[in-house]
């Protein structure tokens, strides 16, 4: 109203007509689209596409404001002359103020969400193969290990610690709204691992913008059935409108192992079993004379080399990114090899003003050449360490030999095949309608479309005639998301809502042939082989409808509220049990928004507080384990034949997880950003593989029975702690502390009566009342000084030297106390300087691998060098018992010696950067920015002086229930890269 | 405008209304529980899948019988598990990860018997005489099932005439309710075999249509044979003569001429379960061949000869059946002699031995030298004609009763070495599995394997029951 008078007011004025040109400041290119008004009124125009405008202005007015998004918005006083020239710069804080939620973005500010973003600059020239990497140590409680050194390992990701024991822990993944395929362990063979590949191995970290994590039940209670793990969005890099730009990018570097185990030398090994024979009474047999170190011949310097361009621009109704990376990698481990060429399109197009359509697409190859690894004698780090010390790779004729089990690892990696190729892709292609003023409709069609193969071929040397595999996996996804979403400002009353609704479905198929049998080593295909021993097909499918809503009220930029519910159908979930759930509500009070705050005070520039509760779920639960069902491919004698393979249960569903928060946002000191959050997660319905006796001829039924808790706390502290023209230092810290508890278990006491649960692991179980990844271990104590007898503890404290089971205790936690980063980064002029930590603290470590370097009574591999220093007469404080003690043959057992501290602090990434002077790339007229770097990785660790390995180690991948365990799993490389970024 | 509201309802409607049968989707891989007793194909389906359960590793796809190898004394350990490098040296432990994979694939033999004994009859379609083959044939292999868990969970009927503690017995089917039972004694279980042996041998054919399925399936002489073992082990003299008696009076078993006929289904076969390159019990941790081949032949070489073998087969020159090996690396790196009984490591399609004619033969003479005080004679022909001449050796003459036992027992165990025996055989007879061992001692705990720890954490009935020194 009070608009419109004034409209009619000025309408009797004399308007005058003023032009000019919008730019940018960095480079001086014209702008096209920028809002260009009248200060306080409806009137204005945009820019031309040679940024040029011309609006006619009343007489009144005062002042023009110059907007655009990306950019600061400018106001300027309207003088005397009639051109106005006005140079934009860019805006990195208002792009920050919009975080990406679930099924949308929100302000920053008014969001009650706890979510946390990584951005692209922070993972952008790191050599990273998988985007999760880019997660680690970024954002508090996000604790991500990495679980092996081998290329394309599945890291171990948990969310404010792990909400699922049996049931699958990856968090969901959603690139552009389109969730992600992620069936890990049926993509990929384990190969002797602990768990399969990383699922995400297709996604290039350089094709993405952004990554926010969804933390509190009042981000994730919008993913339903699919939250309670915490939820990953990725966003990926789009086109601005504006001078287009090109970038390019390349980094080359080379790579080492942090660590590498130290093992007897042919030498040392044969005097070694020499006297423990003796010692024994035992013959010593004629061992060859010949050496060979295994170690130094599969361990090279690894080296890595990636190449990205992109193209990205546009104008006010299309938007366009074009852009496409290869990259290729040799570990430092022979025979791991991973090239990668991804491209990636998006398209932005405005059809009319109320109709805007777009598209992003994904394209990905990965090519691998893949090793054995861990708990595989053909693993080439395990075999090296392992290989008895005078076996040789070469026969007399100089041709490989076959060496045994331990296998000859050279011949293999020589004469065999195990590649491994995917391809990915995934997209979506949405438009949006809208309908009337404040009301919008959205209709969005994704795909994920995953094919993976591996081939494996085994030549004569290694397995007699020759042995292959190859398998095809398929997982193909589709999706539909249709929005209804509205949006209302009355007065000081803001409120937003949306309807929505999805249905989502996929088809897993698993193709294998198997054969032996070949004429030639040259003919590496299944089709050669003269006995196919298997030809199999499998098809899993699933399938989610659902229904989502939420609700968003604010009043004058203070009170804050949001509501949000999901309801889920799914296929997997039993007939009793087939639609769940969810909701979440959050409030928050941003105080620095009061009238009675002043702003301007030097301690606290801005204050919010928010608490959140709500509920989401996990899915990850199998396909159809509500069936009972006998399982087909059980044959004999020729004919196919069935055995029983499910226990029913139709009341088999979600787990659910009951999440509170509260949390505490303020920038303070004018320098510093403070988040503080604490939370209280109970999941309940947790899917557990119950332990069923044998005797019942199964070993567990799949029941949802069982609840855990984790509480916590976070800090991330954002700091710019120096700012001046020339100098600037920023200090990024984040720090997790979470206490994981399990509260009940279905009925399976131990000795104490405590009900546990192991899920793959002897050594690691979760216990109620005691962390889900405690490890139960007798306590080993040492080597008597006086008998030269390796002592364990009984339950009861006094040392043994035969042990039982049931003097096992719970001796530790593979989850950390806290965890989490610090990045300090400095810039000089035009250096950069950025250090980057991650750190870990109180969690144990399991290292398997030692129950066989320090495997005293077996002459079948080989031993570290530390059981040299066994126990000779009374006194010695020695490492291993004496060579006739009777427990020669049981020190190796576990126990506690194979437990060790794995806190540690590691200097994860350093990097040292120069960007040449503005004035030296203006005079080129080609280049707009070019920086030049040098970025090491791994290249510091502080562990606990009696770590054997790399503590940053949880071969079991994706697993809640086994972490922290290694046997052998390849320690993380050191690498060194040199790179340039340049823009045009 | 109304329009746009039209479309705003339509929208709002479509969003909400799902359909339930995009929803249920069926496992590709299985059949419900209810299909599988509806068809005789389904029916024999399930018949054939507790054979196929018998055919792992862990049943008689080698381990337990490499394990009892590596307990006994004709084998070294030369491999890399640190779990049968424990039993080998009788310091295993509760937790021992194949000792627990072991009793959890025999329960599965026998709940999968179980269950064929319980739903057969109400099969449509299928004839009352297949019924009850099928009830025969499950309960065979129930038998050797709780026969194979009685040798390696329980101290020897010679240590306290059968009333030590055994396994769980469990007959009924499980449809959902867990219970919890207790372990009973060997007595209880060795009559629990009896009975189901004797109502094999009632319903079982004596022979099927194919070589492969009268050496492969149950049949009566088998059943017999493994009735004349039990008693054998139980020291019922009369009782294993008359078991062996019945199981060659089927008429289609003798021995063979030479050491020709492994995986051959031949008249020596008298249960011998058939693996092929497709189907088998081998894997990734082992299968007959891997555990018993050297590497170059596609093995991992673990377990060659014992010294103590190789001297058995040396204290008479000439034995045909030391020829049965092979010379190749071993884990250790050194050379040594294996067994060629498997030779196929790379697709590990031998057969797996169970029971043969010369195994009949020699419980036969060794229940009749144990009846007569004075060297009984058929028995001595069954020694000198059968077993030795084949061999290649003279024929042996035993002034005693005791010394046509130890001669009986000497052939035996270089007879039936690598299948499974020695360890039984050595502890039925009160000795030691390793000489100068005095952990091997007959009677010695850890001469017998731990009840899974799992199993006891899992089964209140089992709590208190593990077995001494574990």
């Amino acid at each position: 109203m009070v608009i419109a008078i004034l409209c009619c007011f000025v309408a009797f004025a004399q308007n005058r007509t003023i032009t000019g040109k919008v730019t940018t400041k960095e480079d001086g290119q014209p702008l096209p689209g920028v809002s260009v008004k009248v200060t306080g009124t409806k009137i204005g125009t945009t820019t031309l596409a040679d940024g040029s405008f011309t609006l006619s202005v009343p007489p009144n007015a005062r002042s023009l404001e110059i907007s655009y998004i990306g950019y600061a918005t400018q106001t300027i006083e309207i003088g005397s002359g009639s051109v106005m020239n006005v140079s934009l710069s860019e805006d990195s804080k208002a792009l920050s103020e919009v975080v990406v939620v679930g099924y949308g973005t929100q302000n920053k500010t008014l969001s009650t969400q706890s979510t946390g973003v990584v951005k692209a600059d922070s993972f952008k020239n790191m050599p990273i193969q998988t985007p999760q990497q880019a997660l680690q140590g970024q954002i508090a409680g996000v604790n991500m290990v990495n679980s092996s050194g081998v290329l394309g390992a599945e890291a171990q990701i948990t969310v404010r610690g792990g909400s699922s024991l049996s049931a699958g822990g990856r968090p969901l993944y959603v690139i552009d709204g389109v969730p992600l395929n992620s069936s890990g362990a049926d993509y990929t063979q384990t190969q002797g691992g602990s768990s399969a590949l990383n699922p995400l191995l297709n996604i290039s970290a350089n094709d993405i913008e952004s990554m926010t994590v969804l933390k509190d039940a009042s981000a994730v209670a919008i993913y339903g059935s699919r939250g309670s793990n915490g939820v990953i969005l990725i966003t990926t890099k789009k086109g601005a409108s504006g001078k287009t730009k090109i970038n390019a990018d390349f980094f080359t570097g080379f790579s080492e192992p942090t660590v590498l185990e130290e093992m007897m030398t042919a030498d040392q090994f044969r005097q070694f079993r020499s006297d423990y024979l003796r010692a024994n009474g035992a013959a010593v047999p004629n061992y060859p004379t010949s050496s060979y170190n295994w170690i130094d011949a599969v361990v090279r310097t690894g080296n890595m080399n990636t190449a990205n361009l992109s193209a990205s621009g546009g104008d006010a109704k299309t938007q366009f990114y074009v852009g496409g990376t290869f990259s290729d990698e040799s570990s430092y481990t022979l025979g791991n090899d991973l090239e990668r060429l991804s491209g990636r399109f998006s398209l932005n197009h405005k059809l009319s003003d109320k109709i805007s359509v777009g598209l992003n697409y994904n394209l990905s190859r990965v090519n691998m050449n893949r090793i054995n690894t861990e708990n595989s004698t053909a693993a080439p780090l395990s075999a090296a360490y392992l290989q008895l010390p005078y076996v040789t790779p070469y026969g007399s004729d100089g041709k490989y030999v076959n060496t045994g089990f331990i296998a000859n690892v050279l011949a293999i990696e020589a004469t065999g095949i195990n590649k491994n190729y995917s391809n990915r892709s995934t997209g979506n292609a949405f438009a949006e309608w809208t309908i009337i003023e404040n009301l919008k409709f959205k209709t969005d069609w994704g795909i994920d479309n995953y094919g993976i193969d591996e081939k494996y071929r085994e030549a004569d040397i290694t397995t007699p005639g020759g042995y292959g595999y190859r398998t095809h996996n398929v997982d193909n996804k589709w999706l539909t998301t249709n929005t209804l979403s509205y949006s209302k400002t009355l007065n000081k009353h803001n409120l937003k809502g949306m309807l929505g609704y999805s249905f989502e479905t996929s088809i897993l198929t698993q193709i294998t042939v198997e054969g032996t049998g070949f004429v030639s080593d040259d003919l590496p295909n299944i089709g050669s082989a003269s006995t196919p021993t298997t030809a199999s097909e499998e098809i899993f499918d699933w399938a989610l409808e659902s229904q989502f809503a939420r609700l968003n009220y604010d009043y004058d930029n203070r009170y804050l509220f949001e509501g949000s519910f999901r309801r889920d159908g799914s296929s997997r979930f039993g007939e009793n049990k087939k639609y769940g759930n969810f909701y979440a509500l959050s409030g928050g009070w941003i105080i620095s928004n009061e009238k009675f705050f002043n702003k301007s005070n030097n301690y606290v520039q801005s204050l919010k507080l928010t608490a959140s509760y709500g509920t989401a779920g996990n899915d990850n639960i199998g396909y159809y384990g509500f069936m009972g069902t006998f399982a087909s491919g059980a044959n004999y004698l020729g004919q196919a034949g069935l055995t029983p393979s499910v226990v029913p249960n139709p009341d088999l569903s979600w787990e659910e997880t009951a999440q509170f928060d509260i949390g505490i946002s303020a920038r303070i000191f004018k320098a510093v950003d403070l988040q503080l959050n604490y939370y209280n997660k109970n999941t309940t319905g947790l899917l557990v593989n119950a332990p069923y006796p044998f005797t019942t001829g199964f070993d567990s039924a799949a029941k949802n029975v069982g609840t855990l808790r984790n509480r916590g706390f976070e800090i991330s502290i954002n700091s710019e702690n120096i700012k001046n023209t020339n100098f600037s230092w920023n200090t990024a810290f984040n720090i997790a502390f979470n206490k994981n508890k399990v509260m009940s278990l279905p009925t399976n006491p131990d000795e104490e009566g405590r009900n546990f649960l192991t899920g793959g692991s002897s050594v690691q179980r979760a216990i109620v009342g005691y962390s889900k990844n405690s490890f139960y271990l007798i306590r080993y104590k040492g080597i008597n000084p006086q008998t030269g007898n390796a002592e364990w503890l009984r339950k009861d404290g006094t040392a043994t030297t035969s042990p039982t089971a049931a003097d096992r205790v719970i001796a530790g936690k593979a989850d950390p106390d806290f965890q989490g980063g610090i990045t300090n980064s400095f810039k000089y002029k035009n250096f950069d300087l950025s250090a980057f930590f991650n750190y870990s603290y109180g969690n144990d470590v399991y290292v398997d691998g030692l129950t066989f370097t320090d495997n005293f009574s077996s002459g079948s591999f080989n031993k570290s060098p530390e059981l040299l220093n066994y126990w000779k007469q009374a006194g010695d404080n020695a490492f291993a018992p004496a060579l006739n003690s009777p427990t020669r043959t049981t020190y190796h057992q576990a126990s506690t010696k194979q437990l060790l501290d794995g806190s540690y602090l590691r200097l994860k990434s350093l990097t040292l950067g120069y960007n040449l002077p503005a004035g030296l790339l203006q005079r080129t007229k080609l280049f707009s920015s070019v920086r030049f770097y040098f970025l090491a990785q791994n290249i510091w660790t502080i562990k606990d002086k009696d770590f054997r390995g790399d503590p940053e180690i949880s071969a079991n991948g994706a697993s809640n229930l086994v972490v922290g365990q290694s046997f052998f799993a390849l320690p993380q490389a050191k690498s060194y890269t040199f790179g340039v970024n340049i823009g045009f | 405008m109304k329009f746009k509201y039209y479309i705003i309802a339509s929208l709002i409607a479509l969003a909400f209304f799902g359909c339930e049968k995009k929803l249920d989707l069926k496992n590709q891989q299985s059949l419900s529980n209810e299909d599988v007793f509806k068809s005789p194909s389904t029916a024999l389906g399930a018949l054939l899948g507790v054979y196929s359960t018998a055919q792992t590793l862990d049943f008689y796809g080698s381990l337990p019988q490499v394990i009892a190898d590596y307990m006994g004394n004709n084998v070294d350990f030369v491999g890399t598990f640190p779990t049968l490098q424990d039993l080998n040296n009788f310091s295993a432990v509760a937790t021992n990860s194949n000792v627990s994979t072991l009793w959890q694939v025999h329960y599965q033999v026998i709940n999968r018997a179980n269950s064929i004994i319980a739903n057969i009859n109400s099969v449509d379609g299928l004839s009352a005489q297949d019924k009850a083959q099928y009830i025969g044939e499950a309960k065979f292999l129930r038998a050797l099932a709780y026969f194979q868990l009685a040798n390696l969970f329980a101290q020897p009927y010679q240590v306290n005439n059968g009333t030590n503690l055994c396994v769980p017995l469990v007959l009924d089917e499980f449809t959902g309710a867990i219970t919890y039972p207790s372990r009973s004694t060997l007595n209880q279980i060795h009559t629990q075999i009896i009975n189901d042996l004797n109502d094999a041998v009632a319903v079982l054919p004596v022979s099927y249509s194919s070589a492969a399925d009268t050496r492969g399936r149950a049949t009566k002489g088998a059943a017999y044979g493994l009735l004349s073992r039990l008693y054998l082990y139980r020291e019922e003299w009369p009782k294993a003569e008359a078991a062996a008696r019945s199981t060659l009076a089927q008429g289609i078993y003798n021995t063979a001429a030479d050491y020709t006929f492994y995986s051959g289904n031949t008249e020596e076969d008298v249960f011998t379960i058939q693996n092929s390159a497709i189907d088998n019990g081998k894997t990734g941790s082992g299968g007959w061949a891997s555990f018993y081949n050297p590497a170059a032949l596609g093995g991992r070489g673990d377990a060659p000869f014992s010294q103590s073998l190789i001297d058995a087969y040396n204290s008479e020159a000439g034995d045909k059946r030391f020829n049965l090996k092979i010379t190749g690396i071993a884990t250790d790196g050194l050379s040594r002699f294996f067994t060629s009984k498997f030779p196929d490591a790379t697709n590990n399609s031998d057969n797996s031995p169970v029971i043969r004619t010369t195994e009949i033969y020699l419980n036969l003479a060794e229940s009749l030298a144990r009846q007569n005080l004075t060297p009984n004679v058929e028995a001595i022909t069954i020694l000198n004609s059968r077993i030795r001449l084949r061999a290649g050796l003279g024929p042996k003459a035993v002034a005693t009763q005791q010394a046509l036992i130890d001669a009986l027992l000497i052939e035996r165990r270089k007879e039936l070495a690598f299948e499974g025996h020695s360890r039984m055989d050595l502890l039925r007879n009160r000795q030691s599995l390793r000489a100068g061992n005095t952990a091997a001692a007959f009677g010695a705990p850890k001469t017998i394997l731990p009840i899974p720890q799992r199993e006891i954490d899992n089964n209140k009935g089992l709590q208190g029951q593990q077995n001494p020194s574990y």
